[in-house]
C-alpha cells in the first residue's frame, strides 16, 4: 500500500511565467494525490466498465472533433505583462454554419497580426477578429467559410449536473487530430457566475476548445479565469491543476448576435460600495453610491439595503456580486432596496467604467475625535477656500451637512465627500450657542499646502523622559520573517486619534538610522506614531504587504490609530513599496510620500471613501525624474492631490523648509 | 481535503455507473501490482541546486536489464537501482543512446518480474493510461512506486514545430493528461490498464516559447530495437549528427528576390517589402503588403522565422511558400535564380 509519505508541493502550476519556479503551488498536485489515492483505496475499477468508459471518452470526442479547429497566429507582442505568450497553435469552436468560430482571448492576448483558422480536414482560412467578450475572455473569429461548417449539439445549463463525466477538447498539437483529456465537471456558476470548473487537464493546449459531455454535446469554450483578475493571461497559472473552466456554450449563444455585431461585450458595474469588507458575511448595506454612477442616477442612496438583484433574494454581498459581475455593461438590472423600512425599487443599467471620482474641496479641518459627539468642531479654515467665503471660522460646529445630522469629523468627511466639484452644499453649524446655516459651492480638490496649518504643540516632556525614547516597541508576527519598530510620541493621549507614518527604508537601508532619527524628531513634533517595518528579506517582495497590513494592524489594536492620516513613506525602492501598499491597503493608508523613485503602478481608482494623497521629493541627481514627473501627471489625471518637490542637489531628503512643508501635509490630509 | 472528496465522487459514480461489474473483478488491483514489481527506483548523482539525484527505470528482462532515461543522474560511477521489493543493486550503465535520451543499466540477478518490448503494445488518443514512477522520490525501499492515471491526450512528433521543444527526440510521442512532469518521473513505465508496456516517461520537458510543461511518453516501438540491441550487446553508438541537418548552401530572401519588411520586433509580421525586377519572387507576382505565412507548410510567425526556414531549403530546390494577400491565401512555388543573376547583382 502506498503511503504518502511527505507533503507534496505541486507540479508545474508556476509555469508560463516568466520565472522559472520549479514547483508550483499546492493546488496543482492534486492530480497525483488523487490517482494514489484510488489506488490506496482499494477499489479498483472493473475492466470491463474501464473500457465502456474509455469507449464513451473517444466516442463523445469524436462527435465534437469536427467543430473544433485549429489557429494559428502571426506577428504580435511577446509578453503581455509579465506573461511570456505563447506562438499557439490554439484552439476554437464553431459556433455558427456560416463561419463563425469562437475562442478564448488568451490566444490573442499579443495582438497577433494575421490569425489563420485551420479546419480538421487541413485546409487553411484567413480569419478577422470580430468581437472580444472582456468579461469572459472569448474572442469571435470570422472565416470565409468554404462549406457549411459543422455546429456542434449544445448541453443546456439546466443538464449540467457537478460529478457528471467530460471531455476537454482543443486541437493544437496536429490541425487533423484532436487532443483531449477527461475529468468530471466540478463546480458550476464558478467565477462570480461566468464560468463552470472542471478537473479536466485545462492549458494553452486546448483553451478555446470545448468541454464536451459523454454525448458528445458541448457544456461550454475553455478559458483561463481567476476571480480576483481581469486580465487576458489571469488564470494561466492554474493551467493543468485540475482547476479549469469553460464559458458555456449556451451563454455563448445567447451573446452570439451582440458578438456578431461587432459590439465589445465588458464587464458591468453599477457605482456602489457595501460596507463591510466580508462580502460572504456583511449584509448589502451602501456605504457609499457614488454620485454620477447608474445606481445613483437609478436612485440608489447610502444607506439602502439591497434585498433582491435580479429577481433573487440577496442576503450578503457575494450573492449580489454574483448577479452583477455574471452581467455586461450595457445591461439593465432590477434592484429592490430598503430604506428607511420602506421597499423601493430601481432599474439599473450597468456601464463598464464609472467616470473617475472628483473629491471635493471645502477648506475646513475639523477636530479629530475618538467616537461620536454632538457635531465636527473645525479647527481650521484655508485661506480663499469656500468655506473661507462662507464666513466659517475655527470653533463652529457643524451639526448637519445636506440635511444629515453629522456627529464626528469623520461623519462630515463622509457626507461631504458626495458633492461633485462646482455644486452646492447647505451646511449647518452651532456657533455661541446658536444655530446657523451657510451654502457652500465645492471646489476642486487642492494640493496647496497653507503655511499658517497649526502643527500640534510640542509636548510638555522633556526628552530624556520619553519611555519610547528609549526604545521602540518590536513589532512581530508569527508567520512572517519581518519585524517592525514602533515609536510612539511623548504627546501620545489615549482620547485623540493619531496619524502615523510608515517608513519604508531602500533596499537594505533598514540600518540606516541616521533616516529613522530623522523622522523620530518630526513624528515627535507633529504627534505622530512612527511605523518602522522591515523586508523580510534584502528586497521588498510583494508578501511584505501581508506583513505590512498586519503590523498596521497591530498598532492599531494597541493604540488610537486615524486612518485617514496614515501615510507610508518611502526612499527609492521603498517608495515604490509604499505606492503598492498605499494601493493594496487603502482603508488603512491614505497618504504616500516618497523621495527618489518613480511613483508607478497605483492600480486603485479615486474613491470617495479612500482619499489618498501624494507628495513626491526629488533630490540629488535622481536619473528618473522625467518619468516620475509622467507618473505624477497620470495620478493628477485621476483627480488625486498629488505635490511635487525637487531639492537642491546637495539635499538627499526634505531640507529643512521642505520638513516643515511635510509635517503640514501630514497633519492636513483629513482636510474637508 | 477536497482531493479525497472528489476522488471519492468518481468512484462512486463509476459504482454506480458499472452496476453489477464491480463486484466480480478484482483483476485491476493484480494487474497493476505485477506492473508496480517492474518499476525500478534509481539513485545516482545529482542532490543539489534542485537537480534531484533520483529517476524512475523498469525491468525489460529477467536477468536485469533495466531502461530509464539518459540523464545527470547516471553521470556517476555508483547508481544504486532499488527494486520493488527493496532489494539494493548497484547498477552498471550498459549504454546510452543519446539521440533518444535512454540508458540500459544492468543488474546482476535473475527471474526478476519485467515488462515485455515486443511486440510493441500501441495506444490511441483516448485510451486510458497508467504512469508508473517514483515521482519526487516518495518511495523508498519496498514501497511500490506511485500510480498516475489519465489518458492519451495526444500522439504527435516533438519536432511538428522547430525550436519548441529543446531535445535531441524528434520522433512520435503520446502526449498524457496525467502529471508525469515532475521530479523523478522520467525513466517510468507508461502501461495499459492490462499492465503492458506502451512507452517510457520521458524527462522534463517545457515548450521553449510558452514555458508551458509537457508531460509525455516515448513509444515503446520507437526505444525497443536500441535497447534490445544494447542488451544483445549489439548497439553502435549514435551520435546527435545523425539528425537531419541543414544544408550547406541553402536558399535565401535575397536568391528569390524578396525583401521582407525592416526586422525590428521579436515578431516582426513577414510582410513583403518589395520584389527585386526580374526576380523569381516579382516572376510569381509577389506584391508588397503579401504576408508570408508559411514556407514549405511550416507556419513562419515572423521575419525571422521566414529566414530561419529558408535555412533548411537546398538552394537547388524548390520552395513553397503561402502567401495571404488582403483575405486570400495563395499558394506558390519558386525556384531560385541561377547563382549568379546579373539583374539581381546590379539591383543590389
Amino acid at each position: 500500500m502506498i503511503r504518502l509519505r511527505r507533503e507534496w508541493r505541486g507540479c508545474r502550476g508556476q509555469a508560463c511565467v516568466t520565472t522559472t519556479q520549479r514547483h508550483g503551488r499546492a493546488s496543482a498536485a492534486m492530480a497525483p494525490i488523487g490517482a494514489l489515492l484510488f489506488f490506496a483505496c482499494g477499489a479498483a475499477p472493473p475492466a470491463e466498465l474501464t473500457v465502456r468508459e474509455q469507449a464513451a471518452f473517444r466516442a463523445a470526442a469524436a462527435v465534437a472533433a469536427p467543430s473544433v479547429v485549429s489557429i494559428e497566429t502571426v506577428g504580435g507582442l511577446d509578453t503581455v505583462g509579465e506573461v511570456l505568450v505563447g506562438t499557439g497553435p490554439s484552439s476554437g469552436v464553431v459556433v455558427s454554419d456560416d463561419g463563425y468560430i469562437v475562442s478564448s482571448t488568451f490566444n490573442f492576448a499579443h495582438r497577433p497580426a494575421s490569425i489563420i483558422v485551420v479546419l480538421p480536414d487541413g485546409s487553411r482560412h484567413p480569419a478577422r477578429l470580430v468581437a472580444r467578450d472582456e468579461s469572459r475572455k472569448l474572442v469571435l473569429l470570422k472565416i470565409d467559410a468554404p462549406a457549411k461548417l459543422p455546429v456542434p449539439a449544445v448541453a443546456t445549463e439546466s443538464e449540467i449536473a457537478v460529478g457528471q463525466w467530460c471531455t476537454a477538447v482543443g486541437r493544437t498539437f496536429e490541425p487533423t487530430q484532436t487532443n483531449v483529456s477527461v475529468g468530471i465537471v466540478s463546480a458550476v456558476h464558478r467565477i462570480w457566475g461566468r464560468a463552470l470548473q472542471t478537473d479536466a487537464k485545462i492549458s494553452p493546449a486546448n483553451y478555446g476548445g470545448a468541454l464536451v459531455d459523454l454525448q458528445g454535446r458541448v457544456l461550454g469554450v475553455l478559458v483561463p479565469l481567476s476571480p480576483d483578475h481581469r486580465s487576458d493571461v489571469a488564470g494561466v497559472e492554474w493551467y493543468d491543476s485540475g482547476i479549469g473552466f469553460a464559458v458555456t456554450l449556451e451563454h455563448v449563444n445567447a451573446v452570439l448576435p451582440r458578438l456578431k455585431a461587432g459590439e465589445t461585450l465588458k464587464a458591468g458595474v453599477i457605482g456602489v460600495h457595501f460596507k463591510g469588507t466580508n462580502v460572504y458575511a456583511d449584509s448589502p448595506l451602501v456605504l457609499k453610491c457614488r454620485a454620477g454612477s447608474p445606481a445613483y442616477d437609478a436612485g440608489i442612496r447610502n444607506g439602502d439595503l439591497f434585498t433582491v438583484v435580479a429577481g433573487r433574494p440577496v442576503e450578503y454581498q457575494a450573492q449580489v456580486m454574483e448577479q452583477l459581475q455574471s452581467r455586461y455593461a450595457g445591461d439593465v438590472v432590477a434592484i429592490t432596496v430598503v430604506r428607511g423600512g420602506e421597499t423601493k425599487q430601481f432599474d439599473v443599467t450597468l456601464v463598464d467604467a464609472l467616470t473617475p471620482y472628483r473629491r471635493p474641496f471645502f477648506g475646513l479641518l475639523a477636530e479629530r475625535t475618538v467616537g461620536s459627539g454632538d457635531g465636527a468642531t473645525i479647527t481650521y479654515v484655508y485661506q480663499n477656500s469656500p468655506a473661507a467665503e462662507a464666513g466659517l471660522r475655527p470653533g463652529d460646529v457643524v451639526v448637519k451637512f445636506q440635511d444629515v445630522a453629522v456627529r464626528s469629523r469623520d461623519e462630515l468627511r463622509s457626507a461631504a465627500a458626495d458633492v461633485d466639484p462646482g455644486e452646492t452644499a447647505k451646511l449647518e453649524f452651532v456657533r455661541d450657542g446658536r444655530p446657523q446655516s451657510v451654502e457652500l459651492t465645492a471646489a476642486e480638490e487642492t494640493d496647496v499646502i497653507p503655511a499658517d496649518v497649526p502643527l500640534p504643540q510640542p509636548p510638555d516632556v522633556a526628552k530624556d523622559d520619553e519611555p519610547a525614547a528609549v526604545k521602540p516597541l518590536k513589532i512581530k508576527v508569527a508567520e512572517f520573517k519581518n519585524e517592525a519598530d514602533l515609536f510612539v510620541p511623548p504627546g501620545y493621549r489615549d482620547d485623540v486619534p493619531h496619524g502615523v507614518v510608515v517608513l519604508l527604508h531602500p533596499q537594505g537601508g533598514f540600518a540606516d538610522r541616521a533616516i529613522v532619527d530623522r523622522w523620530r524628531e518630526r513624528c515627535r513634533t507633529a504627534n505622530l506614531l512612527l511605523l518602522v517595518p522591515k523586508a523580510a528579506a534584502e528586497q521588498w517582495a510583494p508578501t511584505d504587504l501581508a506583513f505590512l497590513k498586519k503590523a498596521i494592524d497591530r498598532t492599531a489594536e494597541s493604540y488610537r490609530v486615524d486612518a485617514a492620516r496614515t501615510a507610508a513613506i518611502g526612499y527609492e525602492e521603498g517608495g515604490v513599496v509604499a505606492v503598492r501598499a498605499a494601493a493594496a491597503l487603502r482603508e488603512r493608508i491614505r497618504a504616500v510620500a516618497g523621495v527618489n523613485f518613480v511613483p508607478a503602478g497605483f492600480n486603485a481608482e479615486n474613491e470617495p471613501q479612500f482619499p489618498t494623497s501624494f507628495f513626491f521629493v526629488r533630490a540629488g541627481d535622481f536619473g528618473q525624474a522625467a518619468r516620475a514627473r509622467a507618473a505624477g501627471e497620470q495620478l493628477r489625471n485621476l483627480h488625486f492631490p498629488v505635490v511635487e518637490r525637487e531639492l537642491p542637489k546637495d539635499a538627499d531628503d526634505w531640507n529643512d523648509a521642505a520638513s516643515v512643508e511635510l509635517l503640514r501635509w501630514l497633519v492636513s490630509l483629513d482636510r474637508i | 481535503m477536497r482531493v479525497v472528496l472528489r476522488t471519492l465522487v468518481v468512484f462512486a459514480l463509476s459504482a454506480v455507473v458499472g452496476g453489477s461489474y464491480v463486484a466480480a473483478n478484482d483483476d485491476f488491483d493484480v494487474t497493476l501490482r505485477d506492473a508496480q514489481a517492474k518499476i525500478v527506483k534509481i539513485h545516482g548523482a545529482g542532490g543539489y541546486r534542485g537537480l534531484e539525484a533520483y529517476q524512475s527505470g523498469f525491468l525489460f528482462s529477467a536477468d536485469g536489464y533495466i531502461l530509464t532515461v539518459w540523464s545527470y543522474v547516471l553521470d556517476t560511477d555508483y547508481i544504486t537501482a532499488v527494486l520493488d521489493d527493496g532489494r539494493k543493486f548497484d547498477a552498471k550503465l550498459a549504454a546510452a543512446d543519446p539521440r533518444l535520451e535512454l540508458a540500459v543499466l544492468k543488474i546482476d540477478e535473475t527471474d526478476l518480474p519485467h515488462f515485455k518490448l515486443s511486440p510493441p503494445v500501441e495506444a490511441d488518443v483516448g485510451a486510458r493510461v497508467l504512469a508508473l514512477s517514483n515521482l519526487y522520490g516518495i518511495a523508498a525501499g519496498d514501497e511500490p512506486a506511485s500510480v498516475l492515471h489519465g489518458i492519451v491526450s495526444a500522439k504527435t512528433r516533438l519536432s511538428a514545430r522547430r525550436g519548441v521543444f529543446e531535445t535531441p527526440y524528434d520522433g512520435p510521442v503520446y502526449v498524457l493528461d496525467a502529471m508525469t512532469n515532475n521530479p523523478g518521473a522520467a525513466g517510468g513505465a507508461l502501461v495499459d490498464y492490462q499492465g503492458r508496456l506502451l512507452g517510457m516517461l520521458g524527462k522534463e520537458l517545457r515548450h521553449a516559447q510558452s514555458n508551458l510543461w509537457l508531460n509525455f511518453a516515448i513509444p515503446t516501438a520507437e526505444i525497443a530495437p536500441t535497447a534490445e540491441a544494447i542488451r544483445a550487446g549489439t548497439y553502435v553508438r549514435k551520435t546527435a549528427e545523425e539528425r537531419k541537418e541543414k544544408p550547406a548552401n541553402p536558399l535565401t530572401l535575397d536568391l528569390l528576390g524578396l525583401v521582407l519588411v525592416p526586422d525590428v520586433l521579436e515578431r516582426t509580421p513577414p510582410f513583403v517589402d518589395a520584389t527585386i525586377l526580374g526576380s523569381p519572387a516579382a516572376a510569381a507576382d509577389i506584391r508588397p503588403d503579401d504576408m508570408v505565412l508559411f514556407v514549405n507548410d511550416r507556419l513562419t510567425q515572423s521575419c525571422r522565422a521566414v529566414r530561419a526556414e529558408l535555412e533548411y531549403v537546398h538552394r537547388a530546390d524548390p520552395v513553397k511558400l503561402t502567401i495571404l494577400r488582403k483575405q486570400e491565401l495563395i499558394e506558390l512555388t519558386l525556384r531560385a535564380a541561377p547563382q549568379s543573376s546579373p539583374t539581381a547583382e546590379a539591383l543590389r
